[in-house]
């Protein structure tokens, strides 16, 4: 232990509850200078070591905890790709039905790559869709992009989880069910919520056609606003409050 | 100090205050850190809403890091391993976080013109949405916290 590492106080009280340990027999003892009434001394020759101790402690503390959280990151099975930015994806036009079908890009991406689009539709155009699903099953389907948690506490009857952050273990399921589907219907919260044209824009890239893919901008905000059927649970759980009239 | 201590007061007034500080410090960082680490796209989201890093794999960084990070420093302060570098580094976090969090709020005043007071949001803290003064003053009180441990006031 460095002799005068606490904290380079020359009277032998020390902070740390460590004994403060004698020099080496033979060792130069350094020099301790007050400074004002003594409260913090310093070594005559340089910086206290204390502070050097501290200075180091940090860098250590920096340089293994984000060797830590990398690998944290990489081990856990939520873990993000690091190479991936969420929110920047140039190959997405929307098509907004207020607009009039005059395109707009969902990110800041440069136009000149968007390599799909997607269009959007209105609330009354969704519920359509909803009773299109009712009459003939698996031709029109519902994709909720929301996480798995708020999936279960509520979605529309029937629609198929799609988090866009984690798509390895829903995308096959809802390519499989969209790629037989004449309409799919790609939903997240709304609002400001981008994640159904994120949601969409994975479809796409799936395969699945652009005339095909829509997305409810209205979200499921504005569904159990209109006080639509709602499905609590898993897909298919028969969970449903507020059924059509 | 001896390796199984992990860091417990010895029965001295100063030791137990320090052991407080510390447990305090741990313990905030260590939840918060697990929560975030457990739901990075939530964080993600949330601090993508601050508008800053937009067009990079940076943010994605962040979320991805910080979390993890943070466990990391409050599990050092808890077993009291490199105490005072991992207060230094929480200290500075903290620091940062406010600054954003403010610098949010007023833009958030300015366009809206809610009052400072009754500012709202998710500011990616783990605790979900938030009424900011209470937020800033949560985080002033564990700076200061943080700086008696690597300052070793007490």
């Amino acid at each position: 232990m460095d002799p005068i590492r606490s904290d380079c106080r020359p009277n032998g009280i020390h902070w740390d509850d460590q004994p403060i340990s004698a020099p080496p027999l033979g060792a130069p003892v350094p020099e301790v200078v007050p400074i004002g009434d003594g409260a913090l001394p310093r070594l005559a020759s340089g910086t206290c070591p204390s502070m050097k101790s501290l200075l180091f402690e940090t860098g250590k503390v920096l340089i293994v905890g984000l060797v830590v959280a990398w690998l944290a990151n990489r081990m856990s099975p939520r873990g993000l790709h690091l190479g991936r930015d969420y929110f920047s994806d140039p190959r997405l036009r929307v098509v907004s039905p207020e607009s009039g079908g005059t395109e707009s890009p969902a990110t800041q991406g440069d136009a000149a790559e968007a390599s799909h689009r997607v269009s959007e539709i209105t609330s009354d155009q969704a519920l359509e869709f909803f009773r299109e699903s009712r009459r003939r099953p698996g031709e029109v389907i519902f994709v909720d992009a929301r996480k798995e948690s708020s999936f279960l506490e509520g979605h529309v009857p029937d629609a198929y989880p799609l988090d866009r952050f984690y798509p390895d273990t829903s995308l096959p399921a809802v390519v499989m069910a969209g790629g037989t589907a004449e309409v799919v219907v790609v939903y997240c919260a709304g609002g400001t919520c981008e994640d159904s044209h994120y949601a969409a824009l994975q479809l796409l890239e799936a395969g699945l056609q652009e005339s095909r893919v829509r997305v409810y901008a209205g979200g499921f905000n504005d569904w159990t606003a209109q006080h639509r059927p709602v499905e609590r649970g898993v897909r298919g759980s028969g969970l449903i409050t507020d059924p059509l009239p | 100090m001896n390796p199984f201590s992990l860091g417990l007061p010895n029965g001295s007034p100063r030791s137990v205050i320090r052991w407080v500080v510390r447990l305090i410090l741990g313990l905030c960082f260590v939840s918060l850190g697990l929560n975030k680490a457990w739901h990075p796209a939530d964080f993600l989201k949330a601090i993508h809403q601050y508008g800053w890093l937009e067009g990079s794999v940076s943010l994605t960084w962040i979320a991805a890091w910080l979390p993890w990070f943070e466990v990391f420093c409050g599990l050092l302060l808890l077993v009291r391993i490199w105490a005072r570098g991992s207060a230094l580094v929480v200290f500075g976090m903290l620091l940062v976080f406010s600054a954003m969090i403010l610098h949010r709020a007023l833009r958030i005043q300015e366009t809206s013109g809610i009052a400072f007071s009754q500012i709202r949001f998710d500011c990616g803290c783990g605790t979900g949405e938030v009424l900011v003064w209470r937020k800033l003053l949560e985080n002033a009180v564990l700076a200061v916290l943080a700086a008696t441990v690597f300052l070793r006031r007490f």
